[in-house]
């Protein structure tokens, strides 16, 4: 039976499906690194957010009216990231409610996949961060493993982002542990050797673009070095700037979320740059000491501007060019 | 360098075994048309008005564009063109209609390019390929019959924007088939009445380049190949930018068929949803935003449509082609570029709720 199909006839292999698979790929290799740092809690903890971001999804798309579908994987994506920004120690209800409102408020209300305005994963977190402060910002210290279900009882050490937010001077800067992730801090957020190698993974495999993380972080560093928030070197300043709360994790998995960031090149880059300094902004001058997920959630709002901005000036340079012919 | 920065897709070829197979001929003898001229004894005789006479008595289509030889060659004329190329670019894949008769009647096509040129006034020759060709079976040389073989590097699409020359030539392209049609007719004084055609895809048993009769079936065609089993979509054209066939019995060759696809895919359309993650951006190679003029295009939405410049689009495919979400990107694309074109075509009228469009678009600037 022949039928008629609009060129091209053959298509490229990559779908979304593929591009959600690659970041569930480097999603579990830092699950395996939490599950190093802080035991089997963390891929439970994963495993749970998974559960709960099914049901919304079903229960979001049958209240919408589309169809259910197993090649959907975007859900997935929120679902995982959101206990990696979180402690270990951060209790079942808390993840739950932090999924819940970023797919049933922050997501599917907009039109679901592709058409939401903000980061649900970060909405997800602000969300958190506002209501349970003292459960977000507590961290336990890694390698002791905790156990799997209830409530945490030990000690919550605090992060070098709290020091520096209250203005104290961090101890136990040693590079290498900061790198590794052998630091109080959120679960999936501190080993920046493994987030580094994904970001690699995902900018090979052309699943983001590489403009976003590197611009974003080098401006953070930039801003990091040139204005210390507190008497320590210029370098030591950038390290725990960097190193310390999720700025490099939210760089690689939240920043560059398709959906929520600008297409072009040159738009991305000063997109990033944007959010890099409005990012440190809300570190110096915001309430809480990891105030990314803030920034992230505004920036999203005016990412398209960059996109329109390009465009204009582009549709000018080839109006002349017509001109010319 | 260029070619890191290029836009445009690196996509598998599959030229073989098409192109190193021998030309085939699918003709018969009865359909050969003599012109009102005499065949030509000592070509040094020969003159430019001459030659343009013969390319316009035999009614040579160039199948590069669909424009008559004749045409072509005063146009160049007039501008004074300072090169010929001979354009066996092929950049899609699976075709090799152009590149193949290239090599299998060598002679023919090199002697058009030489009357072309003769036509034009003297100018610089040059044959152009395709770099880009990994599976090649057959040996590209330098030269063929002492005129230089030029490799087009780029991403696809090659054809419409290869960079020919270093300096402000004015460049005559002329397909390969149109130029071995040339030779013969001043050679032999025929009209043209057949095609290079590539058949190939993954229902056909015997992949081959055939010279066809202009008029026969594309079923006749496909037979002449042997089909492995019943394909499920067949296509006149290139696989990017072909349209097709649904009725082979009735459909028929033209002059501007290059290729004759037949594929069988099992996979199911699958559609998702627009997650903007600008790979149909980084890929155009007109510098579009296609993300955005697709969602204008469906929406209808001139004004954006006009900014975003959707009449610039080539329709080469290449942003379908990468989409993940596997949206039908360049045919809308196409679609709404043609209305705005008919929109400021100004022998039309405007429709009454395009010319508010119009006004608000004005107001908007």
């Amino acid at each position: 039976m022949l039928k008629t199909y609009n060129p091209p006839h053959i298509r490229g292999r990559d779908s979304n499906k593929t591009m959600m698979d690659d970041v569930l790929i480097v999603l579990a290799a830092i699950y395996l690194m939490a599950c190093y740092y802080y035991g089997a809690r963390a891929a439970v903890l994963g495993l749970f957010s998974l559960l709960v971001a099914i049901l919304c999804d079903i229960v979001c798309k049958l209240l919408m009216g589309e169809q259910l579908s197993l090649r959907d994987h975007s859900s997935a994506v929120t679902a995982l990231l959101i206990p990696l920004l979180l402690p270990a120690s951060v209790s079942y209800t808390t993840v739950a409610t932090a999924v819940v409102f970023a797919l049933v408020v922050v997501k599917y209300p907009f039109g679901g996949v592709g058409n939401n305005l903000f980061n649900p994963a970060a909405g997800g977190i602000a969300f958190v961060c506002i209501c349970f402060p003292r459960e977000v910002f507590g961290y336990p210290t890694p390698l002791e493993p905790i156990e799997i279900f209830g409530k945490f009882e030990g000690r919550l050490l605090y992060s070098a982002a709290y020091t520096l937010k209250a203005g104290g001077i961090p101890t136990g800067g040693d590079f290498m542990e900061m790198l590794l992730g052998n630091v109080a801090g959120p679960m999936g957020a501190t080993n920046a050797l493994v987030v580094c190698a994904c970001l690699l993974y995902l900018i090979v495999r052309r699943t983001v673009h590489w403009q976003a993380p590197v611009c974003f972080l080098l401006t953070c560093a930039l801003y990091a070095y040139l204005f210390p928030r507190v008497a320590i070197s210029s370098w030591l300043s950038v390290m725990y700037e960097l190193f310390s709360g999720y700025l490099i994790l939210g760089a690689i998995f939240m920043l560059t979320d398709p959906v929520t960031s600008p297409k072009r090149a040159i738009a991305t880059a000063l997109y990033a740059v944007f959010a890099g300094g409005v990012t440190m902004l809300f570190r110096q001058f915001g309430g809480f000491e990891e105030s990314f997920a803030f920034s992230l959630l505004l920036c999203n709002a005016v990412a398209p501007v960059f996109d329109y901005l390009e465009e204009r000036i582009r549709h000018q340079i080839r109006r002349r060019q017509r001109a010319k012919i | 360098m260029a070619f890191l920065f290029s836009r445009g897709l690196i996509l598998e070829q599959y030229k073989e075994p098409a192109l190193s197979r021998d030309l085939r001929a699918f003709t018969s003898p009865s359909a050969v048309r003599s012109i009102g001229l005499p065949p030509v004894e000592d070509p040094s005789s020969l003159n430019a008005d001459t030659i343009i006479a013969y390319a316009a008595e035999a009614q040579i289509i160039d199948e590069r564009d669909g424009l008559p030889l004749e045409e072509k060659l005063r146009a160049a004329r007039l501008r004074q063109a300072t090169l010929v190329v001979a354009d066996a670019i092929d950049d899609e894949p699976y075709v090799s209609s152009q590149l193949n008769p290239l090599f299998k009647l060598s002679q023919q096509a090199v002697g058009g390019l030489r009357y072309a040129a003769q036509a034009v006034g003297e100018p610089k020759i040059r044959i152009a390929v395709y770099k880009n060709l990994a599976d090649l079976q057959l040996h590209i040389p330098n030269t063929l019959y002492d005129v230089r073989i030029q490799r087009i590097t780029g991403k696809y699409p090659v054809e419409t924007r290869a960079k020919l020359t270093e300096g402000p030539e004015q460049t005559l392209l002329i397909g390969t088939g149109a130029l071995i049609h040339l030779y013969r007719a001043i050679h032999y004084a025929v009209r043209q009445t057949t095609c290079f055609v590539t058949v190939a895809g993954n229902c056909i048993a015997n992949p081959a380049n055939l010279e066809v009769q202009i008029g026969a079936s594309f079923s006749q065609v496909l037979e002449r190949c042997g089909l492995i089993e019943d394909p499920s979509r067949i296509i006149s054209g290139g696989p990017m930018t072909g349209i097709c066939i649904t009725d082979p019995d009735e459909e028929t060759v033209g002059a501007t068929t290059r290729a004759v696809l037949a594929f069988k895919n099992d996979r199911r359309d699958r559609n998702y949803h627009c997650i903007g993650c600008g790979h149909c951006v980084r890929v155009c190679p007109q510098g579009l935003m296609p993300v955005y003029l697709y969602k204008a295009a469906v929406t209808g939405n001139v004004s954006v449509l006009r900014r975003f410049d959707a009449d610039l689009c080539l329709s080469c495919g290449t942003c379908s082609y990468v989409c993940p979400a596997k949206l039908d990107l360049s045919y809308q694309i196409r679609r709404a570029g043609s209305l705005i074109a008919a929109l400021d075509d100004p022998s039309g009228s405007p429709q009454p709720e395009a010319a508010n469009e119009e006004a608000q678009y004005a107001q908007n600037l």
